[in-house]
């Protein structure tokens, strides 16, 4: 149940912020064009697939962990009325719409575009049906997750093309550009995810007390610990990569492609540990 | 090639704000549930009643009580329909001994819960 709850969350993200990354790269090489709606196709219907495997899953879990919970129709029924039916029909309905992007393949047409862009939003809407984002101010809080859901996927979303990018021995001046562009976006996505996250965890902790008291809010100061030594592993990275790449160090791609591969794997460690904890949760916590 | 590096650093300090925020839908749920007999404590009688009252609505699922003999068998279970309270009755005297209660339920929000608490009656 985890390990599908965990592929949910990286399908989606990958769906949705494959049709950000192309729409926000439109001078993406042909081929690579061709890799990212790739990428975007097979998180469609992965996502998809797991989404509705989840239904059972989650009528199993309630029924008491048995295959003949999962199959129990009331069970599935108590789980379909409620948020878990809504997010499932959001996230089909949105995951079908985003490949819209993919029916012109030359050229994007507007109307593709916004019909990939509409599927982007119901797969964000779908995320604020199950969890805290439903308490009051309810608009406030889900629009602040939304956006910041949005510039997570577009940010991991774009790992995978980058390193295929950055791999590539031809038309480095292209490369470039687009890497030069995505450290632009990412630093104003950087911006948006900080804001939304720290406004977000101040409105659904009501503060500094709750974060000390409570066994969520000692999680969460857990996690931004492991924020913290990210953040000193990042500047090591910098401080390391920076002067390979201005001495024109032969390996200093390979090396980025490997930090890149890097953060693939933390990605999926982070949902895992996302799915367990927004999965399975008791009242005390 | 020097701005490749530049998108190193963003994208780890993204990855760090991802994983603040992926942290929070876990934030104080149902919280401060109170139980029936209450949590660890031995009471001298047979409980008339075993149940859990929650800080909002929950369906629950599977309610489960277990004792020395096996599972207790209940009586007045109130079905998955939303409750802030679930109470049913013992369908038998309790033993002494120590009895273990499991629920798992769908709160309001769409999270699945689980969890139990314990008790002892006295010989």
């Amino acid at each position: 149940m985890i390990l599908v709850a965990a592929g949910v969350y990286l399908s989606a993200l990958v769906a949705t912020g494959a049709v950000l990354f192309r729409l926000a790269f439109p001078q993406l090489p042909e081929h690579d064009r061709r890799h990212v709606a790739r990428m975007g196709v097979l998180a469609v219907w992965a996502g998809i697939i797991l989404i509705l495997f989840q239904w059972p899953l989650e009528a199993g879990y309630l029924g008491g962990g048995n295959i003949a919970a999962a199959t129990n129709p009331m069970l599935l029924g108590i789980v379909f009325e409620g948020a878990s039916g809504t997010r499932l029909i959001l996230v089909v309905t949105g995951l079908l719409l985003v490949q819209a992007i993919q029916l012109n393949n030359l050229a994007l047409s507007k109307t593709a575009n916004s019909l990939s862009l509409v599927g982007v939003l119901l797969v964000m809407l779908a995320f604020v049906q199950v969890g805290h984002t439903v308490n009051t101010p309810r608009l406030v809080l889900a629009g602040l997750l939304i956006i910041h859901l949005m510039a997570a996927a577009f940010w991991v979303a774009s790992l995978w093309p980058l390193f295929h990018l950055v791999g590539q021995h031809y038309n480095h001046g292209n490369t470039a550009r687009i890497l030069t562009r995505f450290g632009q976006l990412a630093m104003g996505g950087v911006g948006v995810l900080v804001l939304a996250g720290v406004t977000l965890a101040t409105l659904l902790t009501g503060g500094l007390t709750p974060l000390l008291t409570t066994a969520y809010g000692q999680f969460l100061i857990g996690k931004v610990l492991i924020v913290a030594v990210l953040l000193l592993f990042a500047a090591a990275n910098k401080w390391r990569l920076v002067p390979a790449f201005e001495s024109g160090d032969a390996t200093a791609p390979r090396r980025l492609q490997r930090s890149i591969a890097l953060e693939v794997v933390l990605v999926v460690v982070i949902l895992l540990i996302t799915a367990v904890l927004t999965r399975v949760t008791s009242p005390n916590g | 090639m020097q701005k490749k590096t530049s998108s190193l650093p963003i994208i780890h300090a993204t990855l760090a704000t991802l994983l603040l925020s992926l942290a929070i839908p876990v934030l104080a749920h149902e919280g401060g549930a109170s139980t029936s007999p209450k949590d660890g404590v031995t009471i001298q009688d047979s409980p008339a009643e075993i149940g859990i009252e929650f800080g909002g609505m929950m369906r629950i699922t599977q309610f489960e009580v277990t004792g020395p003999d096996g599972p207790v068998p209940l009586d007045g279970q109130p079905g998955s329909e939303q409750v802030e309270r679930y109470v049913v009755k013992p369908g038998e005297i309790l033993s002494a001994g120590g009895y273990q209660v499991h629920w798992r339920g769908l709160s309001d929000d769409g999270h699945m819960m689980s969890d139990g608490f314990n008790f002892s009656v006295e010989p």
